[in-house]
């Protein structure tokens, strides 16, 4: 009776956990939708929104996402890519679409919307810490 | 600088803390310290030598 009761509870902690994990990666993967499926539906609206709009104001001052793989302007590139990363798809699409993949550094908001779309990966970072936690029952 | 103080404030104040009045008095904190710290910078700056 205590093996089973215990077999139970692993088994309910392994699917919470697994359930956190996925809430996650999907808070990486669209901006937003972490808190949407873990029922956060007000939260959700505002963290995407924000991110989104963070990220469609730096494709739209000018600013250019950092590749992973090559760079041409040094190795503190490579750590703007992981930055940049963090805006998920969004970053895997505009990439495969070659959307900010020029370096527009002539336009005087160029800078700016670097800063942009690099601030708005590293906040759907938090964003996927937090779904996490909220699915893992870390957070009320 | 308003807009990126504005964006940055509703997520650190959504994500910041647990009760929606304290999430909203937070984010408001939040974005009063980025415009003020923002504007004192300015000013500093302002007078350094180009």
């Amino acid at each position: 009776m205590e093996e089973r009761k215990l077999a139970e509870t692993a088994s309910e902690k392994g699917r919470v956990k697994a359930g956190a994990w996925l809430c996650g990666l999907l808070a990486w993967a669209v901006p937003g939708a972490g808190h949407l499926w873990a029922g956060r539906i007000l939260s959700g609206l505002l963290l995407g929104g924000a991110v989104w709009t963070m990220y469609a104001l730096g494709l739209l001052l000018g600013g250019h996402l950092f590749s992973l793989f090559n760079s041409t302007t040094g190795l503190l590139s490579y750590v703007f890519g992981l930055f940049n990363l963090g805006a998920g798809l969004l970053y895997v699409a505009s990439r495969a679409l070659e959307i900010g993949a020029i370096d527009q550094a002539e336009r005087a908001t160029a800078e700016y919307g670097n800063v942009f779309l690099m601030v708005a990966g590293l906040l759907n970072y938090l964003l996927a810490l937090d779904a996490f936690d909220i699915r893992a029952g870390r957070k009320s | 600088m308003l807009l990126f103080a504005l964006l940055v404030s509703v997520v650190f104040g959504i994500i910041g803390r647990d009760t929606p009045r304290q999430q909203a008095l937070y984010g408001l904190k939040v974005f009063a310290e980025f415009v003020g710290v923002g504007l004192v910078l300015a000013w500093l700056l302002y007078w350094l030598p180009g």
